[in-house]
């Protein structure tokens, strides 16, 4: 893939990250590759509403250096360690979704047992263990939780999708929050006793009369 | 920015707060520092109002507590805040679900995700104001404001304090997830906190860094 297609589809999917409601503002960041050396990534604390292709970064898979002025997200060394490790990913969206990131917080592990979404995202969604954000040790937990799924949630601090493309990636971030949002109707129903529908409001009222500090 | 712009100004952003959900028809309010002076977007029992001449236009300087007494109770809680803090120009008094909800639980809530220690802060209080004066009330949400940019009610939603209504409404989002996390993990066995020393570092790196990291990065 020719850098400024890289740049233009990584730009198109901070719009489409921002619209669709998996992060807000600046948080969260989107790599693609483009060769087996190369990637661009989100720049740091922008907003995806006001960045251009332009301000996409190039980097080194391997050393991490970039070219330009405008510095690339926090994150790089999570995005390299992936597209380094896995040979058949392309893209990454590193989200903070609001259902996946509260199953992240109880560091649950989700496992897959619809054929379909297993086609999509693997067997399991796995959780990694605490690190501080950005690090090289967190850059390692992520590619083990991800092993050869293509989604894992990070302890406290929220999601990781990879795709063969970006529509894949996409689709994986999706799927994701549906399936988180899923468990945590069905945790609180198996945890009341509960029979489906779920109903959102009977679960503040559970909440607000069982676990009510007043 | 003149009162009148100001007001406009109010009037779109009440506008985006009822779309995403952050302010109800019968609940919520905005207001925002302009200049000197204080601008309140007025509520009546049953909706918000839209019409800009029913916003209050305060002049901080000469503002006492209780002094404006056909106002709602939270006007002088605003005011108290743009006395003590100078870097907040907006504040947004939320309302949504998960919100609404902790602030009727009244547990201190604390970051179980990053986003949250940066954003607001090490922890999030619950501020019982009903049975306060004004004046009561002010100082002490002023004081569970301490180094944080939100503050719950108790049983009236959350106070999200911004330089502008989008960091106003950036923090209303977390302090929805962060309300959220807490309820929600409760049925999973219970969420994980961040270590507090690590939530303050990370909230200091957030004021002194990262947040101006979208001006420099260019």
């Amino acid at each position: 893939m020719d850098i400024k297609t890289a740049k233009k589809i990584v730009c198109e999917a901070g719009l489409n990250l921002s619209q669709k409601g998996l992060v807000p503002r600046t948080w969260g960041n989107i790599s693609q590759r483009i060769d087996k050396n190369r990637f661009v990534i989100t720049p740091s604390g922008r907003n995806y509403n006001d960045i251009t292709p332009d301000d996409i970064v190039l980097m080194d898979i391997h050393d991490l250096s970039y070219e330009g002025s405008v510095k690339p997200s926090s994150e790089k060394r999570l995005h390299a360690e992936v597209l380094r490790n896995r040979k058949n990913v392309n893209a990454v969206i590193h989200t903070h979704q609001t259902h996946a990131s509260t199953v992240a917080a109880a560091k649950c592990v989700i496992p897959v047992t619809d054929r379909e979404v297993q086609n999509k995202i693997g067997t399991s969604i796995n959780c990694t263990p605490n690190a501080i954000p950005g690090s090289k040790k967190l850059a390692r937990l992520i590619a083990m939780a991800l092993d050869n799924n293509n989604a894992a949630l990070i302890a406290n601090h929220g999601t990781f999708c990879a795709g063969e493309n970006m529509d894949d990636a996409f689709e994986v971030a999706i799927l994701l929050e549906k399936i988180c949002l899923k468990f945590i109707e069905d945790s609180f129903l198996n945890h009341t006793g509960r029979h489906a529908p779920f109903d959102i409001k009977e679960m503040h009222e559970y909440y607000l009369t069982h676990y009510s500090k007043r | 920015m003149n009162n009148i712009e100001a007001k406009k100004y109010i009037r779109k952003w009440l506008d985006i707060m009822q779309e995403t959900g952050v302010i109800s028809e019968s609940g919520g309010c905005l207001s925002c520092r302009i200049g000197n002076k204080m601008i309140f977007s007025s509520i009546n029992s049953k909706s918000i109002s839209r019409d800009p001449d029913s916003m209050t236009v305060v002049d901080l300087a000469d503002f006492k507590p209780g002094k404006a007494s056909q106002l709602p109770d939270s006007y002088n809680i605003h005011a108290a805040i743009y006395r003590a803090k100078s870097n907040v120009n907006a504040i947004i008094h939320s309302v949504q679900i998960n919100t609404l909800t902790s602030s009727k639980a009244g547990h201190v809530i604390y970051p179980m995700l990053d986003d949250i220690a940066q954003l607001i802060g090490t922890s999030i209080y619950t501020v019982d104001i009903d049975t306060s004066s004004a004046g009561k009330a002010g100082k002490k949400v002023l004081k569970a404001l301490k180094w944080r940019s939100a503050v719950l009610l108790e049983g009236n939603g959350g106070l999200c304090l911004g330089n502008n209504f989008d960091d106003a409404h950036a923090v209303s989002q977390v302090l929805e997830k962060a309300c959220k996390c807490e309820i929600e993990t409760t049925f999973m066995g219970g969420g994980h906190r961040i270590n507090p020393f690590l939530a303050f570092a990370m909230r200091c790196h957030y004021i002194l860094s990262y947040s101006k990291e979208a001006e420099k990065n260019r």
